[in-house]
């Protein structure tokens, strides 16, 4: 009896003691939140939406993206001593990468995408438990966080051709999985198909000039719709994406008067002409100042490769292309100005490096249009019309100027290629915009490709890095290392094998 | 935690039930001496209860007489007196008692408590003669003549399977204390530390130490002054540490401080001073020859001589006063930031009491100067143990113990600078008419660089002496016990401490010691970190030893409850560019942008449970068996994992004792026992962990980490941070001990011998690579087996005990090996260094392989010659081209395809194919020692005067000195050792040392030229000791008094050619760790004196 009493007593004790243990023991985080206690409001929703952004311009993401777009093209080149490029650095420009390769590493660019996908997943449930929060108010915030998907898929596709593609957000280790590559068309179904749930659910206008630059509108949509329908010469739909802009009216050329174009459209930034730019502050400077100008700085621009694009006047040198010296690069030293020069000599200091990085702006919609138009076949005088736009803004010199058969597509679209390598020098587009003009109609434009690629190459290694673009598959990258060892469903991209 | 809120109310009850108020009736008598029959003055009068609680007490006055107010006349009045017999008698309804007092036969001097002999593990008290684990016990008296500031210095290579060694040898560096090898390859490997039967916090918080002073801040940790010790236990195998359940995987150190002892006040000062000397370091170049090799190598590299004009510090022109005067000295840096140390310490000890109350009270104080300038360190300590007899059933005692610790660094390390300084340049500014300055000489760049570069270059000197880093660091432990003996053999008791740390540190770096341009973000650059940590353990404890009729059994029952919460916070804030060098603190204003400003903050929990049980049975004197099973509950792993189970068992058999043994009547064996034990440990995560086991961590950033810093366009955003672990769970570590004891000829001769098996499973690794594709690179998970395998020895002999003689000899040794049986497919299987990276060996993690071995070229020599780089086959005969022309050896051919020249190191082409790469890397050696231990003996004559000399050796194991490789490679603009003299310069030139080359080539890959066999025995300590006779104490009025010379490290006997072979990678649990002597302040060479009296 009595033993019994004393069993069920402390059977009582312990029932108690662990179930309130069970309590103590849950600790939670109190410099951070979990995702039990996130996901409840709108405001909560916006933050993790501003979270994107701010792993999207983190100085690892833009490092690549910019490097992807440069570092193998004509225009930018190893430093010489003392700047101090990577091993890494030096055998990308340089013709020599590797699986193992730190600017082949993905890792960041899907960080940013994963944080897209959480905000994909749950966002939709705040709506279970916020009812203030409207769902055209969401659809605009999923618009956002797909287009910037989108944009980085796009980023992929066309540095590695095939990438896994991941649209689940991972938030514990359970969600975990190896996928394989996706085909090239797979992916840019998905990127369509956020494209287009972004065009009907973007807003035009956040109520303030800055957001409307450093957050996605609709028109950023179109702009990168057009970008992605050209890769995939599909130059009907980029034409349509480029009407919606222009026929928008918002966006004008930043008028060309020397100084107070630089001032607008570059160092102050977010001009009338900018679309999507990644703004920076001084909080958080940009990756370009240590990239350019800092004593150790890695790389400068290329002699040589401007020598094609900007050829000197014979008969008044002081007389250049408004994009040439002072824009681009600073004229005695090859520095690349775009992002950095403070005027015409003086660059920014270091911390105060925060010039955006332009993704898209209205002369690039001109050029796409001009593109598009010019493959679309018999609207060659409008495509020419359009470089024009261009050119006449920047007081191009003649000796650039071409004289394109208006009914030959190619001969217009070589003078769009031109000109797209003038307007956008150093800003992150080259490399994407010579695989693009070389790889149309089957590579019918290999040998820009092979000569414009080893603009840059020492002469020792020139031989062998010509014969490596030869092979269409050494102009995509390889799948790194350690993601082959984590994922065994990975294929190795051929030309690495 | 109802359980806490239960246990404060019974001691509360106890409490007030104790000092309930009742009715009073007066008691008067005298206190009379039976001897003289004087009055006792002072004698204390105390009414007692029936439990012999205290219920009033009063004094005799100075004839003795005494009033006293008793509750009630049915209690007892207990009479005591120091230096008389006490005694206790019934009131029986009296109210005048008169009382006799014997004085005592002898005056008690030291009160020898006595009983029987046991040695308190912790939590429990076991008797070392039934002691079925492994364990190791150290009387702090054995290290009380060295001049280690803290324990874990002094206990180096006493301990059979305790492995510690030092960092550096600055003050307040810590050391690496491993048990028995390292159990984890990515948690916590420090042991637990048990001080009075509670675990003591010695972990740092991951974000607590922002500055540079992590390895000091161990040692700041450890701040229990030596003189305070009574003993210290190591607990060794699983059956002992299983106790302590989810934390002692890594072994445990159990400290017991001194406490008061029935007697008069006795008060003793011990003083201890040293003086240290830094030991000579292997010769550099002076700045004539550095000036000469400078342009060679510059030479030899570019094949145009070095540019004067650009590069004037080597120009030598008079004409160049500037240049010319501080560019043409003979600096040895060294000798500039190097300084003779010295250490006093003074302690002052108090303790007695009576039958009620015991107490022992110390205060210290420690000032230690470093031999680097500009380091030194000072401690105040202080303690009060007290305990109480409320009664013969309740005790109560109550600790406290307080330090304050003030230590002041070098902001960076100036000893590595030192080494590869330019020693033509001058230390301080001349002028320009060649007067030497006050001034530091800090040129904004110089040919070695800047301080802006990766590798920042500087004036070691200025860097020490003007740029510091100051921490102050605050300890205060309280505790309280209450033991109630409810039955006569069964007692609870119950104990709470709290222990807050808190620790500041505050860094500055003022211009002067960068030479960059005051505008500049990296000068005069102020950061503050502040640390503040607040544990609260609380414990409940059952002891239960029931008593049998039969003599043949034996049985002791023990369970214990604990509880322990951990908070920590702790903020960091760094500004750039203060106004001037004398604003040292970020409070004045600054700069606040770019990498040189920073501004974090964390906040911490950590919460643990754990219930233990232990029986220990022993039959026939002969046969002990303990068991014991240990619950935990960690709030660091999954929910679903929390709670953790680690039982144990041991036995011990005494061989000596069985009929068949004692028939051969061996009278000269005391003892002969085997022991076998058996048990489970953990090891959960180390770090706050929480929040993987919390569902997605959503980290807000405002400024709180770097990467993420910064808002968007002025918006706060909230990203992922981590990746949520659903199956985290502590590692598991299951021991297998076998053991054996001898003790012979009287306890002459004592043998301890132990042999284990480790087996670590579900092994918490942090780095499994994970397809990036998901947003992570790597996820932590529970993976993977390893295994630590040893024996050790202890043995302790007294080969001579005569009246005047008695030495006695004392020897252990130890050996580990640790083996990784199993690990994830995604954990990766060697380190990052490539072939082509100068000055980095090649380690793999191969399963079933120990750890520790590295990989590299072999060499012979150099190429004296064109000649002699032409590739040869396995026959000796020169491998020729499709062309008929010889080849020339290549280095890692297509990819890097350099081709050796004259003056190049030749490394062995082992393949044969005339190309060097990583085919040709083997196998050079293992920095595990094979066997580590010490060995000292004790020389006494006529008990006064002692000779005590102590060695702590490593056998067996390889080094790769660091130091000498990057003094000895002519690759960059450093200083060289002067090896460098007899360098390769001219074809034809025979020697093993290449040609200097800057910033080229491949002469110092990772190659047997750098390993060497660092076995070492050293002297750490010679100590003569003396006790002055009675009779002058007498005369001083003086109990005693003790006085010592010490000297430590004063030789070590090794081929090793470095200035410390101390180093050893069985410290760090890196599986690709290998280990490398980097020239860290080597240990002083120091001469103690030291006083103990006795009052």
């Amino acid at each position: 009896m009595i033993k019994s009493l004393i069993y069920k007593v402390l059977l009582v004790i312990i029932f108690i003691t662990t179930s309130s243990c069970n309590k103590w023991l849950d600790v939670k985080p109190q410099d951070g939140l979990v995702r039990q206690d996130f996901w409840k409001t709108k405001e909560q929703l916006e933050s993790a939406v501003i979270g994107v952004y701010v792993t999207l311009v983190e100085n690892t993401v833009v490092n690549q993206l910019f490097k992807w777009g440069e570092l193998r093209a004509d225009l930018v080149k190893i430093a010489p001593s003392p700047g101090k490029p990577s091993v890494d650095e030096r055998a990308f420009a340089e013709g020599n990468i590797l699986s193992t390769n730190s600017l082949a590493d993905w890792s960041n660019i899907y960080r940013v995408i994963n944080n897209c996908n959480l905000v994909i997943d749950y966002g939709p449930t705040v709506r279970d438990v916020d009812p203030t929060l409207k769902l055209e108010e969401l659809n605009n915030k999923l618009a956002e966080v797909r287009t910037i998907r989108a944009l980085l898929y796009f980023y992929l596709l066309r540095t590695y051709g095939e990438v896994p593609l991941q649209l689940q957000g991972v938030s514990e280790d359970t969600q975990v999985v190896a996928l394989p590559k996706s085909s090239e068309a797979q992916i840019f179904e998905q990127i369509i198909a956020d494209l287009k749930f972004a065009e009907e659910n973007a807003l035009t206008d956040y109520g303030n000039p800055q957001f409307n630059r450093g957050r996605i509108t609709k028109y950023a949509v179109y702009a990168l719709e057009a970008d992605v329908y050209l890769w995939m010469d599909k130059y009907v739909e980029a034409n349509e994406a480029c009407d919606k802009i222009i026929s928008s009216g918002k966006f004008i050329l930043e008028p060309g008067i020397p100084g107070q174009f630089y001032q607008n459209l570059y160092e102050t930034g977010n001009s009338y002409e900018t679309i999507f730019a990644f703004q920076y502050s001084l909080e958080r400077p940009n990756p370009f100042w240590g990239m350019f100008i800092a004593a150790a700085k890695p790389f400068m621009a290329s002699a040589s490769g401007l020598e094609n694009l900007f050829p000197s006047n014979p008969n008044d040198p002081t007389i250049q292309d408004l994009r040439a010296g002072g824009v681009s690069y600073r004229e005695f030293d090859l520095s690349v100005w775009k992002y950095n020069g403070l005027d015409f000599e003086e660059s920014k200091p270091a911390s105060e490096s925060i010039a955006n990085f332009i993704v898209y702006r209205y002369a690039d919609v001109l050029l796409m249009k001009a593109e598009a138009l010019a493959w679309i076949g018999g609207r060659g005088q409008e495509a020419l019309d359009l470089i024009n736009q261009v050119r006449v803004r920047a007081s191009a010199l003649d000796k650039s100027g071409q004289v394109p058969d208006l009914n030959s597509s190619s001969s217009v679209a070589d003078y769009v290629f031109a000109e797209r390598g003038r307007e956008f020098a150093f800003e992150g587009k080259r490399w994407f915009d010579i695989l693009r003009y070389a790889k149309r109609n089957n590579y019918a434009n290999m040998e820009t490709l092979v000569s414009l690629g080893t603009v840059n190459i020492p002469s020792n290694l020139q031989q062998s890095v010509s014969v490596k673009l030869l092979d269409k598959n050494s102009h995509y990258l390889p799948v790194p290392f350690r993601e082959l060892q984590a994922n065994k469903k990975l294929v190795q991209n051929p030309f690495y094998q | 935690m109802k359980v806490f809120r239960l246990l404060f109310h019974i001691v509360a009850l106890i409490l007030v039930s104790t000092y309930a108020i009742a009715q009073t009736t007066t008691i008067r008598g005298k206190v009379i001496d039976a001897k003289d029959k004087l009055g006792v003055i002072s004698a204390s009068v105390i009414e007692i209860d029936k439990d012999g609680r205290t219920v009033a007490s009063a004094m005799s006055d100075i004839d003795g007489n005494f009033a006293l107010k008793v509750t009630s006349l049915a209690n007892k009045i207990k009479v005591s007196s120091i230096g008389y017999q006490g005694t206790t008698i019934s009131i029986d309804n009296r109210t005048t008692i008169n009382i006799l007092l014997k004085p005592n036969v002898r005056e008690l001097e030291t009160v020898v408590v006595q009983g029987k002999r046991s040695t308190n593990i912790g939590i429990m008290n076991i008797d070392p003669k039934h002691n079925t684990m492994a364990i190791a016990t150290i009387n702090a008296k054995d290290l009380e003549e060295l001049s280690a500031q803290s324990i874990d210095q002094a206990l180096q290579g006493r301990l059979p399977g305790v492995d510690i060694a030092s960092q550096s040898g600055d003050p307040g560096a810590g050391m690496s204390i491993r048990i028995r090898g390292t159990a984890t390859l990515n948690g916590n490997s420090q042991p637990l530390i048990v001080v009075d039967g509670m675990p003591y916090e010695t972990e740092i918080p991951s974000d607590f130490n922002f500055g540079n002073a992590d390895e000091q801040g161990f040692a700041a940790l450890l701040s229990i002054a030596p003189s305070d010790i009574k003993d210290i236990t190591v607990l060794k195998d699983a059956a002992s540490t299983a106790m302590w359940g989810s934390r002692a995987a890594n072994g445990v150190l159990v400290i017991n401080t001194k406490r008061g002892a029935y007697s008069k006040p006795q008060v003793s000062y011990a003083f201890r001073g040293s003086v240290s000397k830094q030991p000579k370091t292997f010769p550099l170049l002076t700045g004539d020859e550095y000036s000469i090799l400078v342009p060679e190598m510059v030479r030899n590299q570019t094949g145009i001589p070095l540019n004067l004009q650009v590069n004037k510090e080597f120009a030598y022109d008079p004409y160049d006063p500037q240049y010319f005067y501080n560019y043409s000295q003979n600096t040895n840096w060294l000798d500039k930031i190097t300084q003779l140390g010295y250490l006093h310490q003074h302690d002052v000890n108090l303790q007695g009491g009576g039958e009620k109350a015991r107490y022992y009270v110390s205060v210290g104080y420690t000032n230690n100067q470093g031999t680097t300038i500009g380091t030194s360190a000072s401690t105040i300590r202080t303690r009060v143990n007290l305990d109480y007899n409320v009664s013969s059933k309740i005790r109560f005692s109550s600790d406290f113990s307080y330090s304050h610790a003030n230590t002041l660094g070098n902001y960076t390390n100036p000893r590595g600078e030192a080494y590869t300084k330019m020693p033509n340049m001058s230390p301080y500014l001349y002028d320009d008419f060649g007067n030497l300055t006050s001034v530091y000489f800090s040129p904004e760049r110089n040919i070695q660089g800047s301080y802006l570069d990766k590798d920042p270059s500087y004036n070691p000197l200025a860097m020490a002496s003007a740029a510091s880093s100051k921490s102050i660091g605050e300890r205060l432990i309280p505790s309280f016990r209450l033991q109630y003996d409810i039955i006569p053999g069964l007692n609870a008791a119950f104990q709470v401490r709290f222990d807050i740390n808190n620790v500041k540190t505050n860094n500055f770096l003022p211009q002067i010691a960068t030479g960059r341009p005051f505008t500049e973000s990296v000068v005069n650059v102020a950061s503050d970190s502040d640390g503040d940590s607040y544990n609260s353990y609380g414990s409940f404890n059952i002891n239960y030893t029931p008593k049998f009729n039969s003599e043949a059994h034996k049985l002791t029952l023990f369970t214990s409850l604990q509880a322990r919460k951990n908070d920590n916070v702790s903020s960091y804030l760094k500004i750039s560019n203060t106004a001037s060098s004398l604003f040292q603190d970020p409070s004045n204003p600054g700069r606040y942008t770019g990498a040189q400003s920073e501004m974090k903050s964390s906040l911490g929990v950590y919460k643990e449970i754990g219930a233990y049980f232990n029986a220990h049975y022993t039959l026939l004197e002969r046969y002990d068996f303990n068991l014991g099973v240990r619950t935990d509950a960690n709030s660091r792993v999954s929910p679903d994992y929390r709670y953790s189970t680690y039982p144990s068992l041991s036995t011990r058999w005494h061989i000596a004792d069985e009929k068949f043994v004692k028939a051969l009547n061996l009278k000269w064996v005391d003892d002969l026992s085997l022991r076998a034990s058996y048990g489970i440990t953990g090891n959960p995560p180390n770090g706050n962990f929480y929040s993987l086991m919390a569902p997605t961590s959503f980290v807000g950033t405002s400024v709180k980490d770097v990467d993420y810093a910064g808002t968007y366009m002025g918006l706060t955003g909230v990203m992922i941070s981590n990746l949520q672990i659903t199956s985290l769970r502590a590692e598991r570590t299951t021991g297998i001990n076998y053991g054996f004891n001898l003790i012979m000829f009287k306890g002459r001769i004592k043998v301890d011998a132990d042999m284990y098996k480790n087996v670590t499973r579900e092994m918490f690794l942090n780095n499994l690579t994970i397809p990036s594709s998901s947003g992570f690179k790597s996820i932590s998970s529970n993976n993977g087996k390893m295994t630590n395998t040893g024996y050790e020895l202890l043995l302790q002999t007294t080969p001579i005990k005569t009246r005047n003689w008695n030495v006695n000899f004392d020897f252990n040794f130890s050996n580990n090996q640790n083996v990784i049986n199993e690990i994830s497919e995604y954990y990766p299987r060697e380190n990052a260094a490539k072939v082509t990276e100068n000055g980095l060996y090649k380690t793999y993690l191969q399963l079933g392989n120990p750890f520790g071995s590295f990989y590299g070229f072999k060499t012979q020599g150099v190429y004296k010659n064109l000649d002699a780089t032409i590739a040869k086959d396995a026959n000796g005969n020169q491998i020729l081209g499709p062309d008929g022309q010889p080849k020339y050896m290549k280095f890692n051919y297509p990819a890097t395809n350099y081709t050796f020249q004259p003056g190049d190191v030749s490394y062995v082409d082992i393949n044969n194919d005339g190309n060097i790469n990583y085919m040709d890397q083997v196998y050079l050696g293992n920095g595990l020692p094979k066997i580590s231990g010490g060995l000292g003996q004790v020389v006494t004559y006529k008990g006064k005067i002692t000779l005590r000399t102590f060695f702590n050796y490593r056998l067996k194991y390889d080094l790769i000195n660091n130091a000498k490789m990057h003094t000895m490679n002519m690759f960059t603009y450093n200083n060289q050792s002067t090896a460098v003299l007899k360098r390769w310069r001219n074809p034809g030139d025979v020697t093993d040392v290449p040609r200097a080359l800057l910033n080229a080539g491949y002469n110092w890959l990772g190659s047997d030229r750098f390993v060497e066999d660092a076995s070492f025995i050293r002297l750490r300590q010679v100590t003569v000791s003396y006790t002055l006779p009675k009779k002058m104490l007498d005369r001083l009025n003086i109990k005693r008094a003790n006085t010592y010379i010490t000297a430590e490290n004063l030789y070590t006997w090794t081929n090793y050619t470095g200035q410390n072979p101390d180093v050893s990678s069985a410290l760090s649990n890196d599986p690709f760790g290998y280990p490398e002597d980097k020239a860290t302040t080597p240990p002083a060479r120091s001469l103690v004196f030291g006083l103990t009296v006795g009052f």
